[in-house]
């Protein structure tokens, strides 16, 4: 799957914004996605390896819910991971 | 009486156009009158973030234009602000005037939304009311239970309805880091310049034949009402959809702000009376 990030997340990817990562779901990519870019995990997951609510994230473009990570993901689809609003 | 804290601006020549003081110049020194406030009666803007993990975003924004304030008027300005939390502290409104040498020369409202910072590593938020040590800080009469008012509804509706369309465009942008606050989020004060841009292409490709554009270059601006749905991010696209009107002979714009981001494509609407 290709991983798209917001804008704010760059700083934690070191500035890559499209990043490919291998893996048969969306939650197995998120999981190592923070494996290969470890400061993006305490932004991405809360304590308990979910992903935080600030975030959304999207499936070629359909929203996915916190309980829908499972689902299974091809090489081409897109994830997409926006943050809704930030406090700054 | 709400408390009012008062800042004197030294005019230089960014805050101004040959005709008036910059709507965005305007809106970031409302938004600079704000940290001011929170410094003197709450808590100063950086802690109010790092140690009660709350901040706000904006929602809509609004300039009504009055007495002339031009550069040469004289060699400053005042900045005069105050703050009401609203609607159970789920809101919070800022109120501000700009004092010239002719009198006041512009008032300002923003309508803020307090958000609690759920990562303090990326500023990500959530909207939240203002949490209980936060909230006594204000004075009772700087809490108003009411839900504040949205100008912007009745002025697009005006201008739609009893308005002439002229002439329509559409801009794309890029939100590069200069236009963004220090979340990577944009600043809302740098819509005046997003839907002056898409203004000024429109009134060069079609000023020729509807004359009225041109009102866009040489009339000072006398109100501007903003709202705004959705934030863009550092590096993301958007687009400014203008319509331009004839509105009791005036010039008067509408523009949506959009994107082609997944999740709903409406960032905001902001309305233009010249």
């Amino acid at each position: 799957m290709k991983i798209t990030l917001s804008g704010n997340l760059l700083r934690f990817s070191k500035f890559q914004r499209e990043i490919d990562v291998p893996g048969p779901t969306v939650a197995e990519g998120l999981t190592r996605l923070c494996g290969d870019m470890p400061q993006l995990r305490p932004v991405l997951l809360d304590g308990a390896g979910h992903l935080r609510k600030v975030h959304r994230l999207f499936v070629n473009r359909d929203q996915l819910m916190n309980d829908e990570l499972g689902r299974p993901v091809g090489e081409d689809d897109e994830v997409m991971i926006l943050t809704a609003i930030a406090g700054g | 009486m709400p408390r009012i804290i008062s800042v004197e601006v030294v005019s230089d020549t960014g805050h101004f156009t040959p005709l008036q003081l910059q709507p965005r110049a305007v809106l970031s020194l409302a938004f600079n009158g704000l940290a001011h406030w929170l410094r003197e009666h709450l808590v100063s803007f950086p802690r109010l973030i790092a140690e009660q993990r709350t901040s706000v975003v904006i929602l809509a924004a609004g300039i009504t234009y009055e007495a002339p304030c031009r550069f040469f008027d004289g060699d400053g300005f005042s900045v005069r602000a105050s703050l009401q939390a609203r609607r159970q502290a789920s809101r919070a409104e800022l109120d501000v005037e700009i004092h010239g040498p002719q009198g006041r020369a512009a008032t300002a409202r923003i309508l803020l939304c307090p958000v609690r910072i759920e990562d303090p590593v990326s500023l990500a938020a959530s909207p939240a009311p203002f949490p209980a040590p936060v909230l006594a800080r204000f004075r009772p009469d700087e809490v108003d239970p009411t839900s504040p008012a949205r100008p912007l509804v009745a002025l697009q509706e005006e201008v739609a309805r009893h308005g002439e369309l002229l002439a329509t465009a559409r801009r794309p942008f890029t939100l590069h880091r200069h236009l963004c606050e220090v979340a990577d989020q944009w600043a809302f004060f740098e819509v005046p310049g997003f839907i002056g841009a898409s203004r000024e292409a429109l009134a060069l490709a079609r000023g020729g034949d509807v004359p009225l554009l041109r009102q866009a270059f040489g009339e000072p601006l006398r109100r501007l009402e903003i709202e705004l749905s959705r934030p863009y991010f550092w590096l993301e696209d958007g687009l400014v959809e203008t319509s331009a009107y004839r509105l009791n002979d005036r010039l008067a714009m509408i523009h949506r702000l959009s994107s082609n981001l997944p999740g709903g494509d409406q960032h905001g609407i902001a309305v233009e009376i010249f």
